[in-house]
């Protein structure tokens, strides 16, 4: 496993740098709308209704944008966290940790891909 | 493919003719000195996987039709939702502003296929207007301004 995980760590890297890149462009807008504006009723009304915000999110760029926003940040922080363990609890359970995190990013990513698509 | 650092690494595969000292955690480890902000920037990807789940659980409601969607609207406006959601916001901008302003520049390769990336001193404002302009477009689509 761990082999295995040292012979894709290369393509994981890029996922995480590309996460990393798409998670800080676009999420801090993505909260601040959804988390903070939307409860406080700073945002016009209609514009976060379900029919709007379904149609923008169920057209081809909507879709890619939302895969996007999920599947990367996911791998960022599996990659992120794995290290952040390395770090505190050093390479000995790096052999469970890894695979743990790497598979669940996977596992959630194709799921983000379904609920994508079922759109 | 350059790892952390870590005390581990330090020591010899096997035994050599030279003395040498044991390996061992710097004193400051993990929340002194500069520690402290690289330990937290490693922790900020907690929040990272929360947001990503949770825009998951957005599609999800999406999928599922107009009820699910507003049930998720109106559980943002509980207060500890409100309370967790500021303090990501501010872990968002801080992570964003390392990675984006103070990192990006420092991670540059010599060359991106034939082309140099821009010089160093030109990154940070680049990748800033980036980020502004990116936010402004996420704000006007989702808000209604446009389309």
């Amino acid at each position: 496993m761990k082999t295995l995980i040292e012979k894709i760590e290369p393509f994981i890297w890029v996922l995480f740098g590309a996460g990393f890149m798409v998670g800080s462009l676009l999420l801090p807008a993505w909260v601040f709308t959804f988390g903070i504006a939307q409860p406080l009723g700073w945002v016009p009304e209609g514009a976060l209704a379900f029919e709007r915000v379904h149609a923008l999110a169920s057209n081809p760029i909507g879709r890619l944008l939302l895969l996007a926003l999920i599947a990367l940040p996911l791998w960022n922080a599996a990659n992120h966290l794995r290290h952040f363990s390395i770090d505190l609890g050093g390479y000995e359970r790096d052999g469970a940790v890894a695979p743990l995190l790497y598979a669940g990013a996977a596992v959630l990513s194709v799921v983000a891909i379904v609920a994508v698509v079922q759109l | 493919m350059p790892r952390m650092a870590h005390p581990q690494t330090l020591q010899p595969s096997k035994p050599g003719s030279t003395r040498t000292a044991a390996a061992e955690m710097p004193t400051k480890f993990p929340t002194g000195g500069r520690y402290l902000s690289y330990m937290a920037f490693g922790a900020t990807a907690f929040f990272y996987l929360i947001v990503a789940l949770q825009v998951l659980r957005m599609v999800l409601a999406l999928a599922a039709g107009p009820e699910a969607w507003d049930r998720v609207l109106v559980s943002f406006q509980h207060p500890l939702y409100l309370g967790f959601h500021a303090i990501t916001l501010a872990v968002l901008l801080w992570a964003g502003w390392r990675f984006l302003i103070k990192l990006s520049a420092k991670a540059q390769p010599k060359k991106i296929g034939p082309l140099r990336p821009p010089a160093a001193e030109a990154i940070p404002p680049l990748m800033g207007v980036l980020w502004l302009g990116a936010s402004a477009l996420v704000i006007i689509v989702l808000w209604g301004v446009f389309p």
